[in-house]
């Protein structure tokens, strides 16, 4: 329903705060000249469970943008999947999602 | 150097291997391990997990990722890196082959070479071993000792090369020590690229076809292309997603 146009929202700062800590993190894989292509592909569908057109096009994403999102969640989860693709020695980091 | 998958027990092999492609192969752990490169090529391998991200405390989730996470990427690497020195050691064959004499003749003892499809012409000359090995030990390279004791002149397993003689090496493996290989030779290539920009070496090469002056360089990229090459067959035949 459409508020009224003279009505002012005021946030909860409760609700506010579960905003904040709901607010998605990304994980990123930068690109980098070493990692076979194939094997970026390979662990994007290891460790996200994409499929092979995905995981490629994520791939691609990173090869030619130079970067990209490969996931969007919760923060632990991003924790998570950041640390294992560190351990296939991707450059993957974690960002807050603006 | 010919690699392949083998039945019965299920294992690939590298095998085939002259002298200078042994000499690659079994610099794999020390140079996986950064010897003799600048200690901040490593932090490649242990990047900040965190990329602009405004309002959030760097420091606390970098430290927790320090005391967390790079000890176990640290372990992880390292496994790799031991399973393979390990698989050099205790996998690998040798066999003496005979090369043509100086005058031309061919020892009729010793008709390995044709058996294993190698021909004399194809094979890198002891001179040009030892001069690479030289190089390995010079400033670019900075590794002191070799990587394992069958870099001495004589083999691990007795075997003994002369002069009209070439060590051939091969490596057996079992399947399930695929991720691992494939791990040291990421890290190795990872580390000589951040030591040595060799990946933007490859790329002049490849668009002006004109080779690094620099020897060193040179086999640097070689050793780099060398295990590109062994990845590529493992991220083929033998690691499935």
């Amino acid at each position: 329903m459409p508020n009224d146009p003279g009505t002012t929202i005021l946030l909860d700062p409760e609700t506010a705060t579960d905003l904040r800590l709901t607010t998605p993190w990304q994980v990123v894989v930068h690109d980098d000249p070493v990692n076979l292509m194939g094997f970026v592909t390979m662990v994007f569908r290891r460790v996200f469970g994409y499929s092979e057109d995905k995981a490629t096009q994520l791939m691609l994403e990173v090869h030619h943008l130079g970067e990209s999102i490969v996931w969007t969640g919760q923060r632990e989860k991003a924790e998570f999947y950041v640390a294992q693709l560190q351990g296939y020695q991707l450059r993957a980091t974690l960002r807050k999602a603006s | 150097m010919r690699i392949y998958l083998e039945n019965d027990p299920d294992r690939w092999v590298i095998s085939d291997l002259n002298p200078l492609e042994w000499l690659f192969l079994s610099r794999l752990p020390s140079t996986a391990a950064g010897e003799g490169m600048a200690h901040d090529s490593r932090l490649r391998l242990f990047p900040d997990p965190l990329t602009n991200t405004p309002g959030v405390e760097p420091d606390e989730l970098v430290e927790e990722w320090k005391e967390y996470v790079v000890p176990d990427l640290a372990n992880q690497f390292q496994e790799a890196r031991e399973t393979v020195a390990q698989d050099l050691v205790s996998r690998t064959e040798t066999r003496v082959i005979s090369l043509v004499g100086p005058g031309g003749e061919e020892d009729e003892e010793d008709d390995d070479s044709a058996e294993a499809g190698i021909a004399a012409d194809d094979l890198p000359d002891e001179d040009f071993v030892q001069y690479v090995e030289e190089l390995f030990d010079e400033e670019d390279f900075k590794d002191d000792e070799p990587a394992d004791e069958n870099l001495e002149s004589d083999s691990a397993d007795g075997t003994s090369a002369t002069r009209n003689e070439l060590e051939i090496k091969t490596v057996s493996l079992p399947l399930d020590h695929g991720e691992l290989w494939y791990s040291a030779l990421n890290q190795a290539r990872i580390l000589m690229n951040e030591c040595w920009s060799i990946a933007s070496t490859l790329e002049n090469f490849a668009s002006t076809g004109q080779p690094p002056e620099d020897p060193a360089r040179w086999l640097q990229m070689a050793q780099y292309e060398f295990y590109s090459v062994i990845q590529n067959f493992l991220l083929s035949h033998v690691m499935k997603p």
